[in-house]
């Protein structure tokens, strides 16, 4: 299959930068708290559910140490703990001469690449819980589609500025161009 | 008395007071409301008939009042729309008001106008009159329909519209000659009846008119389902006396026979669509006149069109034809998962023979060797994951349960993954992709196939994923977003994918071709 026209006609190019050369970033820190939080408040929920489930049906009355069903939801805790900090620490984004890079994913790893050229605008946000954490998120939009192309989720609110600002006078600079 | 012409520009242009359409356009906006009325659904109908059966003894007179209260309404409404219609034309923009009790200013600029198609409804032929339908690059509430305007005025107006940015202006007569003439060199197809039946009995309309039947059936309401309840008792009876096989072949032939008439009305469908299809391609743009109640001629760009999907589903094997359609820029989130927009904004060139597709193609990718196109299958995994991921494992998982709750024999439905394996089989062999470096296709199917083939200065984005399974076994899910469009490769070796993504990134980088 290596051998098609297709892959050599693809992969045999010059200095071109390896696939895996694009340098990732790190997130900041603070990206696993927000994540954290959320899956906390998750989490809440689903304890809150079984608790009335147990109780409704008599379920915890019916063993003689049934209050331990009560405490089950507990050992959810250090993993959704663990998952969360891995999550924050698979994340990353890449900014290079012509394109925007971001990865993510823990078990389904996704890289998503948008080139310069390509970007229509671009925009930040910041929900309650980053500007809790002083966080921003940067999106960038293509043509032809309703959602973001690509979501930085947690950038420092003046990084996030400064990136935006490079990428802008980038896009700006190409669209002069033709 | 409106004259878009170059030189004219700079002096006061015409046209640049408020206008209204001809009052003739009270029909169109009656019909809207009609059309609108029915896209509400039954359920309208169902309420106005419980109040005519409330009324007991009264009922024709209700009627009667019901109906004629409707139609003063109906009329009142249009008259106003006509009235609250006004438009004019600046420099370099369509200004519109519209709107009765909530009114609406709509300034749309000539840059954004994606496409000017003119339509001439059946009711607007004896006066001359078209409707100007002006699709914009922005959402579906900006898209604007001028009915009722003079023909003369809507082709000056279109004409001044799509020549701004291109630099030859195309000649309006030249083009209307590329349509008309037959000889004339631009011209890629005109279809007759027989072709348009062709692609009725071979596209998959079928099944949509199949589900609306269903969809509509089951609105009905319960006195008619009663009725008709009735009325099948008479053959449920006669069924019952006769043999099985008698009433086996009974079956088989009214299924025959229903199957019979959704193709009739695919095939009539087809005909009131596409009758007299002209295609012709002129100074970079195809044009396109067709339909037999509503004429209406398109006019696309081809830099605007971001790929070109070529469809043979299984009839159109039996009949060699292929179905094409140039995709458009979508704007609808429907899009993001290939769904189609209702509103779609496609351009669909039916009944393609191999000859015309390769003439089709050659227009739109000159330097694309199509007849060189040769599909790489992905990797086998692919099979393995379709067969246990997607099917075995949730119907193990739902026929435990099943059989827990109900009864065991529930636990037959294990035997369906099995059963169709060979469709999971042709879905794996279908599943391909190609690439010269310049051109991106992939192909996908069962029986029948589709392909998707796009230039790659045209990709906005590319992402790649890669599963637990597929970090193992060296392999990725390349996935490429066009504007309104993404095609999806899953199981390729992960270099490939890879060497893909950084080889559209610098295609997009270094080709300065733009993407519209």
């Amino acid at each position: 299959m290596a051998t098609t026209g297709f892959t050599t006609e693809l992969i045999q190019t010059d200095d071109l930068p390896e696939a895996d050369s694009i340098n990732y970033q790190p997130l900041d820190r603070h990206h696993a708290s927000t994540l954290l939080i959320i899956s906390l408040l998750s989490w809440a929920g689903l304890t809150t559910g079984w608790s009335v489930i147990i109780t409704v049906t008599g379920l915890a009355a019916r063993f003689s140490h049934g209050y331990l069903l009560y405490l089950l939801p507990l050992i959810a805790l250090p993993i959704i703990i663990f998952f969360c900090r891995l999550a924050a620490s698979l994340c990353g984004y890449a900014v290079r001469e012509q394109d925007v890079h971001y990865r993510s994913g823990i078990f389904w790893r996704g890289e998503t690449s948008l080139p310069f050229n390509r970007i229509q605008h671009v925009e930040i946000t910041r929900d309650i819980l980053d500007r809790f954490f002083g966080l921003s998120k940067l999106k960038f939009f293509a043509a032809g589609g309703g959602s973001a192309d690509l979501t930085i989720p947690a950038l420092r609110e003046e990084e996030a500025i400064k990136l935006r600002a490079f990428i802008l006078e980038k896009v700006g600079a190409d669209h002069n161009d033709d | 008395m409106t004259d878009f012409s170059a030189e004219n520009q700079d002096a006061t242009v015409p046209g640049s007071e408020w206008q209204r359409l001809s009052p003739m356009s009270v029909i169109y906006f009656i019909l809207r409301f009609v059309v609108g009325f029915a896209r509400q659904g039954i359920q309208n109908l169902a309420i106005f008939g419980g109040i005519v059966f409330a009324t007991g003894s009264n009922r024709l007179g209700m009627i009667v009042f019901g109906i004629g209260v409707a139609l003063v309404v109906l009329l009142v409404a249009s008259v106003l729309s006509y009235i609250n219609f006004r438009f004019r034309v600046n420099r370099n923009a369509f200004l519109i008001h519209r709107g009765v009790l909530q009114k609406k200013r709509l300034t749309l600029s000539f840059d954004r106008i994606q496409n000017i198609a003119i339509k001439e409804p059946i009711y607007f032929r004896p006066f001359g009159l078209v409707t100007m339908a002006l699709e914009s690059a922005g959402s579906a509430s900006e898209e604007v329909n001028l009915a009722g305007i003079d023909r003369r005025v809507a082709e000056e107006l279109r004409k001044a519209v799509l020549a701004r940015p291109a630099v030859a202006e195309p000649q309006a007569a030249a083009v209307a000659d590329a349509l008309s003439n037959e000889d004339s060199a631009g011209v890629l197809l005109h279809h007759k009846v027989g072709e348009l039946v062709r692609y009725g009995l071979s596209n998959n309309n079928m099944w949509v008119f199949a589900g609306l039947a269903a969809g509509a059936i089951s609105q009905v309401d319960d006195k008619v389902g009663k009725m008709i309840n009735e009325w099948l008792k008479l053959p449920e009876s006669y069924i019952a006396s006769l043999d099985t096989i008698t009433a086996t072949l009974l079956g088989i032939a009214t299924l025959v026979a229903l199957f019979a008439f959704m193709m009739l009305l695919s095939v009539i469908g087809a005909i009131v669509i596409y009758h007299d299809y002209r295609l012709s391609f002129e100074d970079g743009r195809f044009l396109r006149l067709k339909g037999l109640f509503e004429r209406s001629e398109t006019s696309l760009p081809e830099r605007k069109v971001q790929a070109l999907e070529l469809k043979q589903p299984w009839p159109a094997i039996l009949l060699k034809r292929r179905h094409a359609t140039l995709l458009q820029v979508g704007f609808s989130n429907d899009w993001e998962e290939g769904n189609l927009n209702p509103k779609q904004s496609k351009f669909i060139v039916p009944s393609l023979t191999d000859e015309n597709t390769a003439k089709l193609v050659s227009h739109l990718y000159p330097d694309l060797d199509f007849g060189g196109i040769s599909f790489t299958g992905v990797n086998p995994m692919y099979l393995k994951r379709l067969f246990f991921v997607d099917w075995a494992s949730p119907v193990a998982l739902l026929s435990v349960s099943l059989s827990f709750l109900a009864t065991p024999w529930f636990l037959l439905l294990n035997l369906l993954p099995a059963l169709i394996l060979p469709f999971m089989w042709l879905n794996y062999r279908r599943l391909g992709y190609w690439s010269d470096g310049r051109y991106f296709a992939v192909r996908t199917g069962l029986i029948g196939h589709k392909l998707v083939l796009f230039p790659l200065h045209k990709a906005q984005s590319v992402k790649v994923t890669r599963t637990p399974g597929q970090r193992r076994r060296g392999l990725a899910t390349l996935t490429i977003k066009l504007a309104g469009h993404k095609v999806k490769i899953p199981y390729v070796p992960d270099l490939v994918a890879k060497g893909a993504r950084d080889h559209i990134l610098r295609v997009i980088f270094a080709g300065h071709t733009p993407w519209m």
